[in-house]
Order: C-alpha cells, then structure tokens, then sequence
C-alpha cells in the first residue's frame, strides 16, 4: 500500500499524467453542461459553463480576499494571547499573580498616602507653633 | 419505554469502575441498546413528571427522530473511535452529553428542554478539561474551557429568561413554533443562535473544540451545534433573519479557514459553515428547505466526525497540531489519508459522496425560494469547503512541498522523542493509528458513501415527503465543475495558500480583551475606590485611639493650640512661654499614663459642656 502510493505519486512522469489526467476532466465536465437538460431559476443557469467561471472565481476570491483581510487585520502572532493575556482564564496564572500584585499596589499607595498626609497634618500643626513664633 | 436520554445518562454512572475488555464492550453496547429501542419507539407525546403544576413531556416525531437516529450513530463511531484511551471521565462526561442532547431532541416542552441544554454545556466542557494528551499544553485547555463554559453559560441564562418571559405571555410551556417578534422569542432565538455558532456568538466554538482532546472533539462535533439547528427548525422555522445569518456564516467560516494553521480549527471553522447551510435552510423555511437543513445535519454529522478523526489520527500520531510542522506522512498513513478523504469528498458534495444528497436540497431550495444573492454566497461557500478540507488540509498535511524530506524528518523526530522519553504508549508510533481508530473512521466512510449512493435511506427519514432528486444531470456537472475549477484555482494560487503561523482574531477578542480590561478596572478604580472608606474609618479610629488616651488633656491641648493659631497668644502668658508650653505639652501627650488633673479642670469642663448643651437646647426648641 505504502510503496505502491508514494511511487504512483512521487515520480515526475507520473505527475505529468496526473495533470493531463485532471485537465482532461476538467475538459469533459465543462463539454457536458452543453448537453444536459436544465431548468433555470436564475439567469446565470442557462449559461453552459458558468458553474465553472464561478468556482474558479470563488475560490480565488476566498484566497484573495483572506489572506488580504488576514495580514491586514486578523493574523497575529502564535502568543499574541499569551503576551496580553486576561485575568479571566484561570490557566494563565503568572499573569494573574502579576495582576493582584498591581491591585495591591494602588491600595498600599492609598493607605501610605494617608499616612504621608496624616504627617504633614502633624508637621504643619508644628509649623504653625513653630510658625507663630515672632 | 425508557427515554433514549436516560439510557445514556444512566449508563454514564458506572463507566469510572470499568476497566479494560469489559469497558469496552459495556461502552459499545449501550448505543446499539439505544438504537434498539430508538427503532420501537412509536411517535407521540408521552408525560414524563410533573414540574410547578406543568407536566414536563417526551415528544417522539419524524423530525426528532432524524437527529436521535444520527446522534446514536454517531455515539457509536465516537466510542469505537476511543476505545484505546484510558480515560474513563472522558466516558463518563460523553455519555452524560450525547444523553443530554438526545434529551434535548425528544423534549417536547421548554423546561425539560432548557434543563438538558445546561447539562450538555457542562458534559461538553470536561472534554475539553480533561485533555491530557501530551501534545496538549494544559492550561490553554483549561483557559478555553473555562471561556467555553462562561460563553454557554451566558447562553443559558438568555435561554432560560426567554423561556420564563415566554412562559408568562403564552401560559404555556409546550415547545413547537415560537411566534418571532416579542422579547421572550428574541431571548431564546440568540441562545439558540449562540449554540448553533452564527457569528458574531460563535468564537467559542473554533476557540474551544481545538483544545479538546482528539477524543473529545469527535463527540464536541456532533452534538451541540446540531441540537441548535434541531431546536432552531422546531422554534423559528421561516424566520427571515436566519436566512441571511445563515448565508453569512456559511462564508465567514470558509474566510476564516483560509487563516487557519492549527488543522483541527480549520475544521471547526468548517462546521460554522456548514451549520450555516442548515441555518440558512431554517430561514427559508419551505419544506424542501426544513427538509435540507435536517438532512444536512444528519449528514455533516457524520463526515464532520470523519473529518476531526482523520486529523486527530494525524495528532494522535505525529503530536504536531499545524499545517507549518506536518506534510508528507502519507507514506506511513496511507489508511487514514483515504479514510480522511471519503469526510473531505462528502463535506465538499461530491457526487456519490453524502454531503451532494443534503447540500444539494439547500442550495435548491434557496432557488426555489429566488434568492439569488443566497445562493451566490451558499456556492461559493462550497468552492472554499473543498478548497480547505478537501485540498489545502490534506494537501499540507499528507503531502506538501519536500514531503519526502518531511516525512523522513517528522518520522526521526517521533523516534527519537520516543526513545527520550522511553514510552510504551500508542503515542508516538509510527505508522497508522490504533485499530479501533481506523474501524471508526470506516464505519463513518462507508456511511457517508451509502448515504451518497442510495439517499433513500436519509430522504425516508425526513420529516416532509421528499420529492427531491439529487442526480439530474445539470445538478452533477454544476457541482462537478464549481469543484473542479476550485481545484484549478488551488493548484494554480499553491504557493500562497500554504499555512502560516500564526492565529486569527475572532470575536472572542471582545471578551477576552474585554475580560482584561474589567479585570484592570476591578484591581484599579474599583479597589482603590473600595479602598477610601477604609481609609476614613482607619483615620477616624486612630485619631479616636489619640484622644482616648487623655481625653481631658487632649481637649485642653486641642482647645489652647486653635486658640493660640487664631490670636497668637494664651491669655495670661506671653507668648514665646505659650509657644513653648504648647510644645512641650503636645511632646509630653498622652503623658504619664493616669494624669491626676486638678479639680478645676474638671470644672471647666463640665461647665464647657453645659453651656454647650445650654446653647443646644436654646437654639432647638
């Protein structure tokens, strides 16, 4: 099975057969729809050999179309979750240690404010005995 | 008669204490148990309990029958399929899910409905939780579950709201067609659409089945997408807007796959097209179309499967998950490229393949129906299907440029990963899958072709009389040559169609950047907002703590500094000795720790109160 497959597809000759073989179908396919009976319900039905037009186009159009909004806007890195990762999922923990670590800064820097403010009150009420020296 | 959902459900519970040859046969009988008793079963309503004075129902009739039918099968091909593993949970959540979503199916009331529609989406996502596959790194499984199962249960909350508004207005809980336009039929239409993947609400499905193990994701296929499509036909057959979502999904999911590297996500995004087919069907909603829609599911079911088996007999084997890391192995897994491809001939529509006999009556029905714009966007759909199942991912996958160098480098790499690891396990052998994996993708391979050749058996199902024919000569060489010239078309564009590295955004952004950003304002503006009134209470307390430790001192102290602030002086002092006093007495405060104070500070203030109280009491009358 295994020899038989890779030396039917791995010699040159026989991929220039595969290729006559494909197109020659392709040939065939497209010389039928001339003779078969149809009934249309759209215009385009009643061409012989626009489902041909429109499958060639339609698979260049995916590609095209992709692969342009795809660089332009959708691809990104393979970690671009892992370098901005959320808080949400619960696999992704260094970042969430990381996060607490942030919530618990701004929450120190409060208390630490309030004890900095605490002391200046204490300053400034020494400053005004001080002050009220003459 | 025992419901079809309970036999599932209940024979979930001993599968963790079964071991090797009894397991499985334990695991392959059950299905062939149930599809017995699905053949007797005789349509009709039948009463199943009663819940807050209404009487939760069973509903037996052609159209659930065709999906029960189908997902019996398909439990079937997905436990032949993981009969190596050893991981019995896997079984167990399995089991619990296909039972839901037959239940689901035969509901023929909302309550029992929503009831089996939450334990599908908690069943599902341990199949995802449970991958410990070793190419599988664990905490992106654990994220996507976690985000899998917040997404269905956001769904399910919309269900049951819509479910509870519908209740009030109508006064009944019987689920048949759901009049579109009110609140309650909009709830539940979104949480329909939700689990049937029309985007913009379906990220969840190409971000989650990925992660699932190769197991898994066979069963993850099959069910939940499909019961919203069973769902979607009973409730809003004939809804226009399910037209339109339908056509649209049906390409985004072909766009999308374009991107795609990771194999089994291009095919996740092939599902969200397919279903959009179906979607679409359910929009037009003629008989020929409900008729498409269910057929269509019956069908992609079972080559879908096909499909994610092929390419997780590829991951199974090789651990390489992405178009960029695999190419050649053809050459030792010819069986599995056959076999993958009767799943990429039939999801394309190839003649003789299943998908022709259901695609096909979708596609005419929006003819029929004269839409023309629909059935643009419907074909060229198809030319991407075949595009990415049925060329770009074998294509890269079996074969590809230097395939022979490739297959050499892969094969090394497996065998040395092996001998480094010194495993015994089925992973890493090269060569094809194990038996039970190549048995369930031909049971599925011959089903497809029968269902291709002889549609009758499908079309008998049906719940309108078929009058349908698939083989007309115009109906072949339409779909032979859109097939045929996409294949030019591939062949032709080759070198850019090749997969890169990298991966898509979809719109799980919104919530995974979104979840982010409310974490950011939880652990900043909230907190330190939650952080203030703290901080005044601790304020208040300390300066209370101060005071209460001489209270008499600290008033007199208090009193004489504002005094000396405001006119510079202490009476009877001069005012140097004031400034010093007051100094040395905020230095010396709380002082000696019981301060014998004169009488006639007490004095003082008593009386300083009771002028207080005086002036009070004066001014209050």
């Amino acid at each position: 099975m295994e020899l038989s497959l890779a030396g039917l597809i791995e010699k040159e000759e026989n991929l220039r057969k595969l290729r006559k073989l494909f197109l020659l179908i392709l040939a065939i396919t497209v010389i039928a729809d001339f003779f078969v009976e149809r009934h249309a319900e759209f215009v385009w039905q009643q061409i012989p050999g626009f489902a041909s037009f429109y499958g060639f186009i339609s698979c260049i159009f995916i590609i095209v179309f992709s692969k342009w909004i795809g660089h332009k806007w959708l691809m990104k890195d393979e970690d671009y979750w892992d370098h901005s990762s959320s808080g949400l999922s619960l696999g992704e923990e260094s970042s969430e240690t990381g996060e607490t670590e942030d919530s618990s800064k701004p929450a120190s820097k409060v208390s630490s404010e309030s004890e900095a403010k605490k002391e200046s009150e204490g300053n400034s009420r020494k400053a005004g005995k001080s002050g009220g020296k003459p | 008669m025992i419901p079809p959902a309970f036999i599932f459900i209940l024979a979930a519970l001993p599968i963790p204490f079964l071991k090797n040859r009894v397991r499985n046969v334990y695991l392959l009988t059950i299905p062939v148990i149930a599809f017995l008793s699905l053949l007797t079963m005789k349509k009709g309503s039948y009463p199943l309990a009663s819940f807050m004075g209404y009487q939760l129902t069973m509903r037996v009739d052609e159209l659930s029958m065709v999906f029960a039918y189908v997902f019996v099968i398909m439990a079937f091909a997905g436990v032949l399929y993981a009969l190596h593993s050893r991981n019995n949970l896997e079984f167990f959540s399995a089991f619990l899910y296909i039972g839901s979503s037959l239940g689901v199916v035969f509901a023929g009331d909302l309550v029992s409905l929503y009831i089996f529609w939450e334990i599908m989406a908690v069943a599902s996502v341990f199949l995802i939780w449970l991958n410990n596959e070793p190419w599988q790194e664990r905490r992106k499984a654990i994220a996507a579950g976690f985000r899998y199962i917040m997404v269905h249960a956001t769904g399910g909350v919309i269900l049951l709201g819509g479910i509870i508004l519908y209740i009030i207005n109508t006064g009944s809980i019987d689920f048949n067609q759901i009049p579109y336009g009110d609140l309650a039929s909009i709830l539940i239409l979104i949480s329909f659409i939700l689990n049937a993947a029309v985007p913009p609400l379906s990220a969840w499905l190409s971000d989650a089945y990925p992660e699932a193990s190769v197991t898994g994701a066979v069963y993850m296929t099959a069910y939940t997408t499909k019961t919203a499509v069973y769902v979607l036909i009973r409730g809003f057959a004939g809804v226009e807007i399910l037209i339109w979502l339908g056509a649209i999904m049906a390409v985004y999911g072909v766009i999308y796959a374009v991107l795609e590297n990771d194999i089994r996500r291009l095919l996740a995004y092939h599902i969200i097209s397919q279903v959009g087919y179906m979607v679409a069907g359910v929009g037009i909603g003629t008989q020929l179309a409900l008729n498409g829609s269910a057929s269509h599911a019956f069908c992609h079911i079972l080559y879908k499967a096909l499909l994610f088996m092929g390419a997780g007999a590829v991951i199974h084997v090789t651990g390489r998950r992405k178009l960029t890391e695999l190419g050649g192995i053809y050459r030792f897994m010819p069986i599995t490229f056959f076999l993958y491809m009767v799943g990429g001939f039939s999801i394309s529509a190839f003649p003789l393949f299943s998908g022709f006999v259901s695609k096909s009556m979708v596609i005419a029905a929006s003819a029929e129906a004269k839409l023309p714009i629909v059935w643009l966007m419907l074909t060229l759909a198809s030319s991407g299907t075949f595009l990415h199942t049925g060329l770009k991912l074998p294509y890269f996958t079996f074969f590809g440029e230097n395939y022979a160098e490739k297959a050499r480098s892969i094969e090394m790499e497996i065998k040395t990963g092996k001998e480094r690891k010194n495993e015994k396990a089925q992973i890493g052998q090269i060569g094809e899958p194990p038996l039970n994996m190549i048995a369930a993708m031909a049971f599925l391979s011959f089903l497809c072709i029968l269902l291709g050749v002889y549609p009758e058996i499908l079309y008998h199902m049906l719940p309108y009389p078929v009058e349908f024919e698939p083989y007309t000569g115009q109906h072949v060489t339409e779909t032979m040559q859109i097939l045929l010239f996409t294949a030019l078309g591939f062949f032709l564009l080759l070198k850019y169609v090749a997969g890169e590295p990298t991966i898509s955004l979809d719109t799980d952004w919104f919530y995974r950047k979104g979840a982010r950003l409310f974490m950011r304002f939880i652990t900043g503006p909230l907190a330190s907002a939650a952080q203030f009134p703290l901080d005044v209470a601790n304020e208040i307390v300390a300066r209370v703590k101060w005071f209460s430790k001489s209270p008499v001192s600290a008033t007199f102290l208090i009193f004489a500094t504002g005094f000396y602030k405001t006119f510079g002086a202490l009476p009877g002092l001069q005012p140097e000795h004031a400034k010093i006093l007051i100094e040395e007495a905020w230095k010396n405060y709380p002082g000696e720790p019981v301060r014998r104070s004169p009488i006639g500070d007490s004095v003082i203030l008593v009386l300083l109160i009771v002028v207080i109280y005086g002036i009070i009491s004066f001014l209050i009358p």
